[in-house]
């Protein structure tokens, strides 16, 4: 696992159960907006990730339809093994990552 | 989240801090060339977004048809965010281009060609499989397919291991099943049988598996074996 995909997976970790769309995990892991698409396609691929597409109508909402990502239950347990050897220095890279 | 359009302001104010430096010395080829720059610079940046979205669209086009419009419509929220002028927009585009279209497009034409493998094995072995079948029952001797059957086992097995995590695919662990038991894995020798039950064992995984369902598919493999053993020739 890169170090990329940790920092991705441990944004996944700090709100389990949540979904979060492309732009935010790219905000909230600090990662650029090149480098999570393949990531999160590699995990989904894996099966650590499942994606929704919002129903919207675009038009009235005045925005776009979001891809929606969340971690599978799979992927929470890979997640937090992953994780947990990198925690100090995730703590340091991750702004706001406490856990 | 749209930016001012500062970039252009602040052309502008450099050509005329130029203008005035250079005072009566600048030719006017030099002025008119600096000019033009700042239009076009204005331009260019009044026209980011747009030259952004066109720079995604070419960058899409990398990727599978079935996946490019999807793909595309991710992007554009990043290029949206990075404003509407400026270099913001144009700089996410091409990083998205650049590192995330190429390596999304290699891992789909990757499968992709990795499937087209698979489906050749898997038919190759059917094909095998139903020719040993035909040999033994007609009394011929029998021809070796058994790299045929193996790699047929270990396509269940990759499938099993790798995808097989949704009820639909446990269909078609299903359906393999039935297909197997069609073409007479009962010619399949020990180890194959055994290779056999490990790949089955692989496609239950990650749902409540049936024992019963399990066990009564290894018992018709091992009738299927001691049937097959009558009908072969002596």
């Amino acid at each position: 696992v890169s170090h990329h995909t940790k920092l991705l997976l441990s944004v996944l970790l700090d709100a389990p159960g949540e979904e979060s769309y492309g732009f935010e995990l790219s905000q909230a892991s600090g990662l650029p907006s090149g480098t999570i698409y393949p990531i999160l396609r590699r995990l989904e691929d894996r099966g650590l990730l499942t994606s929704r597409w919002e129903l919207l109508e675009e038009s009235k909402e005045g925005r776009r339809r979001r891809r929606y990502y969340r971690l599978t239950g799979e992927g929470d347990r890979v997640a937090r093994t992953t994780i947990a050897a990198q925690a100090p220095a995730l703590r340091l890279l991750v702004p706001g990552w406490a856990s | 989240m749209r930016k001012s359009r500062i970039g252009a302001v602040t052309m502008l104010l450099v050509l005329i801090a130029g203008v005035l430096v250079v005072g009566g010395d600048a030719s006017p080829t030099i002025v008119v060339l600096t000019v033009l720059a700042t239009l076009l610079a204005s331009e260019f940046d009044r026209s980011a977004y747009r030259l952004a979205l066109v720079v995604l669209r070419i960058g899409a086009c990398l990727l599978p048809h079935e996946r490019r419009s999807d793909e595309l419509h991710e992007w554009m929220d990043h290029a949206r965010a990075a404003g509407d002028h400026g270099l913001s927009p144009l700089l996410v585009a091409l990083s998205i281009v650049i590192r995330a279209a190429p390596p999304i497009s290699l891992g789909v034409w990757t499968r992709h060609v990795l499937d087209r493998r698979l489906a050749t094995r898997t038919w190759g072995a059917l094909f095998g499989s139903a020719w040993n079948k035909h040999i033994a029952i007609y009394g011929r001797r029998r021809v070796g397919f058994r790299w045929i059957e193996r790699s047929y086992v270990l396509s269940i097995s990759l499938r099993g291991d790798l995808s097989l995590k949704t009820e639909a695919q446990f269909d078609a662990g299903s359906r393999h099943r039935r297909i197997a038991d069609w073409v007479g894995w009962g010619f399949l020798d020990t180890s194959l049988e055994e290779e056999l039950s490990r790949a089955v064992e692989g496609n239950l995984r990650g749902f409540a598996v049936k024992t019963e369902e399990l066990a009564g598919l290894l018992q018709n493999a091992r009738g299927g074996t001691a049937d097959d053993e009558t009908a072969r020739p002596s």
